[in-house]
């Protein structure tokens, strides 16, 4: 006997490999050329910037003594296509709350878009050293929709599993051991329980450990002190890196604000408020902002030491999403039926997030040896990142916030 | 004005008696340098975090008017100077603190091309400061000069003592002979990066200017007198001491023109 209501589980770790192209039947889309399809691409760049900053907010406001790191690509794209198979409020709401705005921009555009930055993201031939996978896993009695089933495994890239949800422990081994091989076993344990009725569960994952185009020396690594705040100080791995940096103080966010290239056309902007200014930075902080960052470099001598570090970020995005007005999905009353085939509808109970990201002195061998430069001889300003610090990871062409994170304690996973 | 003539007199035979170095033991490879050795370097700080921080040197050349690095005050701080100062964490009494009231950077300097020469800029100072023992203005060359290979100098500063080190408290002093331009541009030095209105000093491995002492004197002797040569500008970005990498130096010679026309215009 079927359940009167399906419970479908959503595991988001990350980056959606593909989003799917617009479902219905009845239109067919044309190719439009590389030209095109870029403007489109930087429409979702600006709506991800209002998404990624309005989930970083909520994040704070759940605890403003933790680390933070989430990605923004990650969790949209899995929302963008879950839409494809919602429909109703359910359908409305996810839209909305990824801030897209659907008189300025048309659903087909949507779905586009991050089909071409997924694309840009997972090109074979790129130097971004991401990770990420995404694994269907379906109780051996549901069906879901022909179409949508398709549409997950051409462009999402999806790996489908049937499993029994009866047996709990198994099916949770199954999600698990999708999710530690596809991360080189950085997230382990990534399902902890399932609810008895869950039917339905979709696990994504990201990782990311890039490639900096100017590496660190690791000879210049010592241990030093991060003050966590006014009375707790630990000890960090500190990295050092003197020369002809994007450096500058932006009196605005009253911060100063470093760039790091990686290879493979994604930056960091790392953001070090001064003291006591950690509030003002978070409330000031606007895309706007952050696109004038990203368009006027200002290189200039400046001695940078920053915590290597490893973090990673798990979140409940029931939690996190509804107060950005998704809440539909996750209650009884969601419409699901561009999923499954069967009348009993589907909810969405349970949904996590996990991203990892590794920093530390790894650069390109190229580019290290090949470094020759003149160097001003001015005593260069010495940024410590030895508090709190903020950093946004970005896809260079589409300015998209690949990454954002807020290191609290850098000893924290 | 004969007891000036003598008084003048005297201080130059005390400049020059007093600068015969006993040994160059250690800015990187160089020594200690007395007391008032060289009273024309200042100390230019900016203020930040509440407190101020040494970043370049410089030379008084108007009792109201330094001489430093453009790219010394590229960034929009608030600076001051400090005239009559040996160590930087200590009161010495004899130092004198005033605030740098207008920038005037040469009008050619591109932030983002140092090699492209024009690192010199004019600090006009709050107020004049007084004259004394600890306290001169530097002797600038005639315009156009050329000093000749392996010409005897000194850089002075703060800088560090090593790369990637700490900043010198007291006043550092290193001897860099002069390197020729036709030398300090060949292949195996800087090339094409070095320009005819730049100075190169040392490239022995050992000894050199470092950050820090940017925007300070390259003190130079000619025909028995010790004149500003350089404006500290460059090294290399693999090290400050690296052979065959001179410390790079913008030719005060080539700017005097410019120098006057700046301060009687401002």
């Amino acid at each position: 006997m079927t359940p009167s209501i399906s419970w479908g589980l959503l595991l988001l770790a990350g980056l959606c490999c593909m989003v799917p192209s617009f479902l219905a039947e009845d239109v067919q889309e044309t190719d439009t050329s590389q030209k095109d399809q870029s403007p489109a691409s930087h429409e979702i760049a600006t709506n991800l910037g209002d998404f990624a900053i309005s989930l970083y907010r909520e994040l704070v406001h759940q605890s403003n003594t933790s680390n933070i790191f989430f990605s923004p690509v990650s969790i949209a794209t899995a929302f963008a296509m879950l839409s494809l198979g919602s429909k109703g409020d359910t359908h409305t709401q996810i839209l909305e709350g990824l801030q897209f705005n659907l008189t300025q921009t048309s659903e087909a555009d949507i779905h586009k878009s991050f089909q071409h930055l997924l694309q840009t993201l997972n090109r074979p031939d790129s130097e971004l050293q991401l990770s990420t996978g995404n694994g269907l896993f379906v109780n051996n009695d549901l069906k879901l929709v022909e179409k949508f089933l398709e549409e997950a495994k051409n462009h999402y890239q999806a790996e489908v599993f049937s499993v029994n949800f009866a047996e709990s422990e198994e099916a949770k081994k199954v999600i698990n051991d999708f999710v530690e091989k596809g991360t080189q076993g950085k997230i382990v344990e990534a399902v902890k329980e399932l609810d008895q009725d869950t039917v339905f569960a979709l696990a994504n994952y990201i990782l990311f450990k890039g490639k900096w185009k100017k590496p660190f020396d690791p000879e210049n690594t010592e241990e030093a002190e991060f003050h966590v705040d006014k009375s707790t100080t630990v000890k960090v791995p500190m990295m050092m890196l003197s020369g002809m940096l994007d450096v500058h103080h932006c009196s605005i966010l009253s911060s100063w604000v470093l760039l790091m290239d990686y290879a493979g056309n994604a930056s960091a902007v790392f953001l070090l408020p001064e003291d006591g200014k950690m509030q003002h930075l978070e409330q000031t902080l606007n895309k706007e902002l952050i696109s004038k960052i990203l368009l006027n470099r200002r290189r200039r001598l400046v001695q940078i030491h920053i915590p290597r570090l490893s973090i990673s970020g798990d979140y409940n995005l029931k939690t996190l999403m509804s107060p950005l007005g998704i809440t539909r999905i996750f209650n009884n009353g969601a419409d699901l039926s561009g999923i499954t085939e069967e009348n009993a509808p589907l909810k969405l109970s349970k949904a996590v997030h996990k991203a990892v990201l590794t920093i530390d002195e790894t650069g390109t061998e190229a580019a290290a040896a090949t470094v020759f430069e003149a160097v001003p001889m001015s005593m260069p300003p010495i940024l410590r990142f030895d508090h709190p610090f903020l950093f946004i990871i970005f896809e260079e062409h589409t300015q998209s916030p690949i990454f954002v994170g807020k290191v609290v304690d850098p000893t924290h996973k | 004005m004969l007891r000036f003539l003598v008084f003048a007199s005297l201080v130059l035979c005390g400049h020059s008696t007093e600068d015969v170095p006993e040994t160059d033991a250690r800015v990187v490879g160089g020594a200690e340098a007395r007391r008032n050795s060289w009273p024309s370097q200042i100390s230019l700080q900016y203020q930040y975090g509440g407190s101020w921080h040494h970043t370049c040197g410089g030379t008084l050349i108007r009792s109201n008017w330094v001489m430093t690095a453009a790219h010394c005050v590229d960034s929009p701080m608030t600076y001051r100077v400090v005239v009559g100062e040996h160590n930087l964490s200590q009161n010495d009494g004899t130092e004198q603190y005033v605030n740098v009231q207008k920038i005037v950077s040469h009008p050619y300097w591109n932030k983002n091309n140092v090699v492209a020469g024009y690192d010199i800029a004019l600090l006009r100072l709050a107020k004049s400061v007084t004259l004394n023992n600890y306290v001169q203005l530097g002797v600038l060359p005639r315009e156009g000069t050329i000093l000749a290979n392996n010409s005897p100098c000194y850089i002075t500063g703060w800088g560090r003592t090593r790369t990637n080190g700490e900043l010198a408290q007291t006043l550092q002093q290193a001897y860099l002979p002069s390197v020729s331009y036709s030398i300090c541009s060949s292949s195996s030095y800087w090339g094409s990066s070095v320009k005819n209105t730049m100075v190169c000093a040392g490239g022995d491995g050992v000894r050199s200017g470092c950050q820090g002492d940017s925007g300070g004197p390259l003190h130079c002797m000619v025909n028995g007198q010790y004149a500003v040569h350089g404006v500290t500008s460059f090294v290399s970005s693999m090290g400050c001491n690296v052979a065959r990498k001179p410390t790079v130096f913008t030719r005060v010679s080539a700017y005097i023109s410019w120098m006057n026309n700046v301060i009687a215009s401002n």
